[in-house]
């Protein structure tokens, strides 16, 4: 988190510093100023799911369920679980860990962080809130095929090469 | 705006109240502190990110934009869409506002969808995490295998939904 703020601030100083030659720096901060106002509520609100979501989902049931799995269904249950994880990769990941050492496949394992990185259901208010429903769910809908074929690709490679 | 607030609004009352028939009056603090603790965390990046987006509104006119779409439409700007999304720092808090503000500036709608499966898929910032975390060879065998997903989503949503305008898909009421 602190790189990402250091990166942003360092790209906001350097467009600062581009945009006063044509006197217009203050413009720019008062334009940011104004989109944070605009969505302020809305992100608000974003961060209350997120983090109900989070104090929800039970990690242990996930863990268990997965732990496992293997094969197309383990393919399958990887895309589902993946949307139920919804928390961020310092949380994600360590669970994801201990089910792949509990002795799920690896069609399961990739198909579970690929849908964590595109259905997630903890970046859906996020997505909904500023991009719009429609766009969310359009994007969301193209993504489980994708999910399911990653799991699919890796599995087809766990019992062909390794 | 307003039927988006609604829709959040109605979302987290439902999961507030779900929480609390669930596990009581803990779990309903424990939802609300693990919001609270994100958002504090947060507050500086989100600040950083959305003085960056004001310098870039003020920064990239319409006129350069249309030169870089130009230049940079179809596989071409899927490819390059999808590597800043990759590049892009932050999380989706970051992320979402700062490409909601370019909805009204004439963007193919691809190239929104190919910037946000980029970021998702590829996350450079989320690698070391992954490789740490999970397992190296497993994170090298994910991102080989989700390389081109990106790519081929932003190609699919190109031909199959640019049939409607860019404010299709998104929130018209927001705009």
């Amino acid at each position: 988190m602190l790189v990402s703020t250091i990166t942003l601030a360092v790209l906001a100083v350097i467009l600062f510093v581009a945009n006063s030659k044509k006197k217009k720096e203050i413009e720019g901060v008062k334009e940011g100023l104004k989109q944070l106002r605009n969505v302020l509520l809305l992100l608000l609100l974003a961060f209350i799911i997120a983090g109900m979501l989070e104090a929800m989902i039970p990690e242990e049931f996930v863990r268990n369920w997965l732990a496992r799995e293997a094969g197309f269904s383990g393919v399958f249950l990887g895309t589902l679980g993946g949307m139920i994880l919804a928390m961020g990769p310092y949380a994600a990941f360590p669970i994801i860990a201990s089910i792949l050492s509990a002795g799920a496949g690896l069609g399961t394992v990739v198909s579970l962080i690929t849908s964590w990185t595109l259905l997630s259901m903890s970046r859906f208010p996020y997505e909904s809130g500023m991009l719009g429903i429609r766009f969310t769910v359009v994007r969301m809908g193209l993504s489980v095929p994708f999910c399911l074929a990653a799991g699919t690709v890796a599995h087809l490679m766990d019992i062909t090469f390794l | 705006m307003k039927g988006t607030l609604t829709g959040l609004a109605v979302a987290a009352f439902i999961l507030a109240l779900l929480a609390y028939l669930t596990g009581g009056t803990e779990l309903l603090w424990e939802g609300l502190r693990l919001s609270l603790q994100s958002l504090l965390n947060a507050l500086p990046l989100i600040v950083a990110a959305f003085l960056l987006t004001g310098q870039m509104q003020v920064l990239l006119s319409k006129e350069w934009i249309d030169k870089i779409l130009q230049k940079f439409s179809g596989i071409r700007g899927v490819l390059l869409s999808a590597a800043a999304g990759g590049f892009f720092p932050g999380p989706p808090y970051v992320y979402y506002p700062f490409i909601a503000s370019f909805k009204d500036r004439g963007i193919p709608f691809y190239l929104f969808f190919s910037f946000v499966v980029g970021k998702q898929v590829y996350d450079v910032a989320r690698i070391p995490m992954e490789v740490s975390l999970i397992h190296p060879g497993i994170a090298l065998l994910r991102n080989l295998i989700t390389l081109p997903i990106p790519i081929v989503m932003g190609l699919l949503s190109r031909r199959l939904l640019s049939n409607k305008s860019t404010a299709h898909y998104f929130n018209k009421e927001s705009d």
